[in-house]
């Protein structure tokens, strides 16, 4: 039910697709080992997120026991999976990967 | 017959490459490694340019960047520098700015007119009659000028560069190269500029910490240290810690009559023609000085087989040294206390004769009486240099005249910024090797302490021993040996009753021209500089501003430190366009629905950034019929349009309500959970900015709507405004994250109650109400508003949830005939309600009175951004007022248009703003600004001058009982088409 901004976009790639956290998702693509070698870009709008912000923003977060960065434009990895990173001074970003198998493509994608 | 020398040591080019090239459609060639000018020059040719407003014949002038005698154009190439540009295989040149040829230029007559086009004469001639400014102006504008803009030549790109250095030394002169070596060593990161092409030092060139920019230009300075160098191709910004200004000095020319023949030039542009480009200047020279650089000059001169008929020197002693006393030894006649009266012109007056020589009196005038003329074919000069201080200027560096040598010097530099060498005052060579050495230990000095946060500078043991000493206080070291000679004189100008005794070679300005605008009162720099234009051509004053002040100096009794100079701004060096030129980067949003669109036909239109459907295209109808049909099935049944292009803001937090008192005109304080308001906002003057639709979710929790195009610029304004005022509320910028579409018509709601559980019955959902439920499964946002005029839902969900929302609207919807509309049925819609579309029906100076929405804005509020304004302007006559009109009911003529203007008594009176025929009402309907005494039948005068007659009626033209909002309408089921 959910779509990926860029959707149509992915259309024209020839790929296994699977539904993953209600939404569609481009989930491999034919040689992208190879292509994590030297550049990829993965489409990963159907990861669960949610932001924070406001002053007590921080305190909120370390009251869950999650380690923030400690500057803007930085991220840390999350104590089971995903990663938080830090877009201002009282903004923060969380992505939770909905399992492992995905954070692992996540890190191909990364390499 | 070339001028050609063997080969000099050293020499610039390279013999075994001739490049052939053609200039004023003659064929020329030179070795690779020549200039432009230095090839033409070395075969002959004398006259490369063409003076800018009395067409006079110029030459080689300072070889170098200094002026602009020799601009060329090379097919779409303008305002090529011929002393600077090397000669490419294939060049077709030709000079700027003349009429017929560069040699024969029929233009030179106004030369002789040249009494009548005294300086100021635009001035006085267009302030007193304006009638002959347009003669004038195209004349003028014939006449002057630089190179021809060819406007089909291909779009050039020219990407920036960025770079970043711990040292940026600007200029590889002795200083300049001492300062790099001395901070390289100490580790840091040092770049090199210098505008010449090549440098000649290997250890400079080989070090591992110096990066080298040649050919380019430091051609400005901007706040913290970032200078943009500019090279043929592109421009570097560069942001560096420190900066060393080694720029040197630029020789100054002598002023006398005829000072700008070809064949005239400085020394320092001779010893480039021989040294660099192994071309003889001329074969018998006089050489005019003022310092012992004059005397060098005459020797390499001799030396390369120039005969030197004479030295005049403008001092009456001169210090007898080994230079001096090897050209005695040649029997060349020194005539010291004397000036070069006037340089002759040859019978072609493309060239010098002889120059004439006076000895000077203790005032400086020249003693015709004694006048002799010495036959030469060239004239050096050698009297003086002006230090190229410009980036130290911009930088903010307090500079002083040091009188004993002539010339402004760095008195306090900002912190992060040093100099050396002549623009420091320092001419020896030995000086300003160790005067670069002191500069380039300070900048360590400072990046030692400097260190702070991401900005961490590694000094290595070794540095901190040796940045130690480093002086703090700049100008004791090292020590300032006493000067035996002022390298420039401070009076190197003879008057001359037939003037032509050029100052400005740009702007052809003679003496005459500063003595007349000091005498009519222009007797300040800023004033003068203005009046006179000097420096404002493209030399920025580089040859021009030393004499310029010495003459307002002499004559109003100041001294030169007293005058002072004026600041050139960044760019100081003249600088494509191209590469100043970005790329446009224009964004283009589209929404989430955007192929939904595509696949139902819709043709787009630029709303803002975004795209959005202008109207959806229908087999074998026209657009008209297309946008008609969409009207009627929002009036007679249902549409849908996609709105997610609207600003979207949350806002929460304790003083939300309060936030938005400010920020609105409206009252929301005061408002129910579940309820929603429109919103006006406005500027500090009282002036319509945006408008929108609040909805409030909680006692803490606001959701709101901006224009589409505004947007950005409110979440902006309110971010700003957040943090000035410290409220308790925090907002976030929901526009990409969530989509929103708006159901409108009699069986909007017969559509959504097969998707949601909410209750959707006028007492339970009553308009203007919000409500949170689900449609189709998918978490929404709902208001029940009326922008189009029929039972609506503007229904709001995150943007990953569009197609799925869209997708279930459609085909819930197909028992009713849903139609999606687009943004032209909306605007007909709309106006048929009577609404206003804030940019369209206001401008950037309407007030809520003038466009009817006083009801928008509660005045007796304690305070909100434009209340003030508005008091004010409430207590004044209305000047216009926003009114709805129609054209008669059979009016079969062209309509108007948005824009047209109103028209009462021969006045104007007022514009029509939105206009529109309503299938609805079958006939024309608009809104216009009238002046409030209009009366109520006017006319509207069209784009082929007729007339519309129309008439004023209220608004809304459509259901103004707003009926259609009451549970009146018979469910959809029963109408069955």
């Amino acid at each position: 039910m959910r779509t990926s901004p860029v959707y149509d976009r992915l259309q024209l790639i020839d790929g296994t697709w699977r539904e993953i956290n209600g939404m569609r998702s481009l989930y491999s693509i034919p040689d992208e080992d190879a292509i994590a070698q030297r550049l990829g870009i993965a489409d990963l709008s159907f990861l669960n997120r949610f932001g924070v912000k406001g002053a007590a923003a921080a305190s909120w977060l370390e009251t869950h026991r999650i380690s923030i960065p400690d500057r803007p434009n930085t991220w840390n990895y999350l104590p089971e999976s995903g990663l938080i990173a830090r877009l201002g001074s009282i903004h923060l970003h969380e992505y939770i990967p909905s399992c492992v198998k995905i954070s692992r493509s996540l890190s191909v994608a990364k390499r | 017959l070339s001028y050609r020398l063997p080969p000099v040591s050293g020499e610039w080019i390279d013999r075994t490459q001739i490049i052939p090239f053609m200039f004023e459609g003659s064929r020329y060639w030179g070795y690779r490694g020549d200039t432009i000018a230095s090839a033409l020059w070395a075969r002959g040719q004398r006259v490369l340019g063409r003076s800018f407003k009395y067409h006079r014949p110029r030459g080689i002038f300072s070889l170098s960047d200094r002026d602009v005698n020799c601009l060329m154009q090379d097919e779409d190439k303008l305002n090529i520098r011929a002393d600077v540009t090397p000669i490419e295989a294939g060049m077709n040149l030709s000079a700027i700015n003349t009429f017929g040829s560069v040699t024969r230029d029929r233009a030179n007559v106004i030369d002789l007119f040249s009494a009548f086009l005294p300086v100021g004469f635009y001035y006085k001639t267009f302030h007193e009659n304006k009638r002959l400014f347009l003669f004038w102006e195209r004349k003028i504008r014939n006449l002057t000028g630089l190179g021809k803009v060819d406007t089909s030549a291909p779009r050039v790109y020219t990407s920036k560069r960025y770079d970043f250095c711990d040292v940026l030394v600007i200029g590889a002169g002795a200083s300049g190269l001492s300062a790099a070596l001395t901070a390289a060593e100490a580790g840091a990161d040092v770049v090199v500029v210098d505008e010449n092409a090549r440098i000649d030092n290997n250890e400079v060139e080989n070090h591992p910490c110096i990066r080298i920019y040649l050919n380019a230009q430091a051609a400005g300075y901007y706040a913290d240290n970032w200078i943009p160098i500019v090279d043929r191709d592109r421009m570097i910004k560069m942001r560096a810690k420190t900066i060393i200004v080694a720029s040197g000095a630029s020789e100054q020319p002598a002023v006398f009559r005829n000072n700008d023949l070809p064949g005239v030039m400085l020394a320092s542009a001779a010893q480039r023609l021989i040294y660099r480009y192994a071309v003889k200047p001329m074969h018998r020279a006089v050489v005019l000085v003022a310092n012992s650089d004059g005397y060098r000059a005459a020797l390499d001169l001799v030396t390369y087989g120039v005969t030197v008929m004479a030295i005049v020197d403008l001092r009456p002693q001169y210090r007898n040294d080994e230079t001096v006393q090897a050209l005695k030894d040649r029997n060349i006649p020194i005539y010291n206390g004397c000036c070069i009266y006037e340089a002759r012109p040859n019978p072609n007056r493309d060239g010098v004769a002889a120059a004439i020589v006076c000895p000077l009196d203790e005032n400086g005038k020249a003693r015709t009486e004694y006048s002799r003329a010495i036959a030469c074919d060239g004239i050096i000069m050698s009297v003086g240099w002006a230090p190229a201080a410009n980036l130290l200027y911009q930088a903010g560096t307090k500079m002083r005249f040091e009188d004993s040598i002539q010339q402004f010097v760095p008195e306090i530099l900002p912190k992060s910024v040093f100099a050396c060498g002549r623009v420091n005052g320092i001419y020896q060579r030995e000086q300003k090797i160790l005067d670069g050495r002191r500069a380039g230990l300070e900048a360590i000095a400072y990046l030692a302490t400097s260190v702070r946060a991401g900005f961490v500078f590694k000094l290595s043991v070794e540095l901190k021993t040796l940045a130690k000493p480093a002086p703090t206080v700049t100008g004791d070291w090292p020590p300032v040996t006493v000067k035996s000679e002022s390298p420039s004189h401070p009076w190197p100008i003879v008057e001359h009753p037939k003037g032509k005794n050029f100052v400005d070679f740009d702007e052809d300005l003679q003496v005459k021209d500063f003595v007349n605008a000091i005498q009519e009162g222009f007797d300040n720099i800023e004033l003068l500089k203005r009046y006179t234009t000097v420096g404002m051509g493209p030399s920025q004053g580089k040859h021009s501003n030393m004499n310029a002040l010495r003459i307002l100096a002499k004559i109003t009794g100041k001294s030169a430190g007293e005058v002072g100079t004026t600041t050139a701004r960044p760019f100081f060096h003249p600088v494509p366009m191209s590469h100043l030129a970005g790329r446009s980067f224009t964004s283009q949003r589209q929404t989430s629905l955007h192929s939904h669109h595509v696949s139902l036909g819709a043709k787009f239109l630029s709303a803002g950034m975004w795209q959005r459907p202008e109207y959806y295209s229908r087999p074998g109808k026209s657009r008209e019929e297309c946008i008609r049909l969409e009207t009627e099935a929002v009036r007679s049944r249902v549409g849908i349009i996609d709105v997610g292009t609207l600003g979207k803001i949350e806002l929460r937090g304790a003083d939300a309500a309060e936030f938005l008192e400010r920020v609105y005109s409206g009252r929301y304080a005061n408002m129910k959970v579940g309820t929603t308001r429109y919103a006006l906002m406005l500027d500090e003057a009282g002036v319509i900015i945006d408008d929108g639709v609040i909805a409030r979710l909680g006692a803490e929790h606001f959701y709101f709507t901006t224009t589409t195009s505004g947007a950005t610029n409110v979440y902006r304004e309110l971010s700003r405004l957040n943090i000035m005022w410290q409220l308790d509320c925090g907002i976030v910028n929901l526009t990409g994250a969530r989509s929103a579409v708006n159901l409108a018509g009699p069986y909007a709601r017969d559509v959504l109650t097969k998707l949601t559980d909410l209750d959707l019955s006028q007492e339970a959902f009553p308009y203007l109400a919000a409500r949170e439920g689900t449609v189709k499964g998918i978490p929404a946002l709902l208001m029940r508003v009326g922008f189009v005029g029929e039972w609506g839902y503007e229904i709001h969900v995150a943007a990953e949830f569009a197609p799925a929302l869209w997708d279930a609207l459609l085909k819930a919807g197909t028992d009713c005939d849903i139609r999606p509309f687009g943004v032209e049925a909306q605007r007909l819609l709309r106006l048929e309600k009577g609404h206003l579309i804030i940019g369209q029906d206001t401008d950037g100076l309407t007030t809520p009175l003038e466009a009817g929405l006083e009801w928008a804005v509660k005045t007796n509020k304690s305070f909100f951004i434009g209340q003030r304004s508005l008091q004010i302007i409430a207590k004044r006559k209305l000047k216009q007022k926003l009114v709805g009109f129609m054209l008669d009911e059979n009016f079969s003529g062209i309509p108007p248009q948005e824009c047209h203007l109103i028209i009462a008594d021969g006045e104007i009176a007022g514009r029509v703003t939105s206009i529109a025929f309503s299938p609805t009402l079958k006939r024309y309907i608009g809104l216009a600004y009238l002046k409030p005494e209009t009366i109520d039948r006017f006319s509207i005068r069209i784009s082929n001058g007729s007339f519309v007659t129309a008439t004023i009626c209220p608004t809304p033209f459509y259901d103004p009982e707003n009926q259609r909002q009451k549970e009146a309408i018979a469910p959809c089921k029963e109408v069955v088409v």
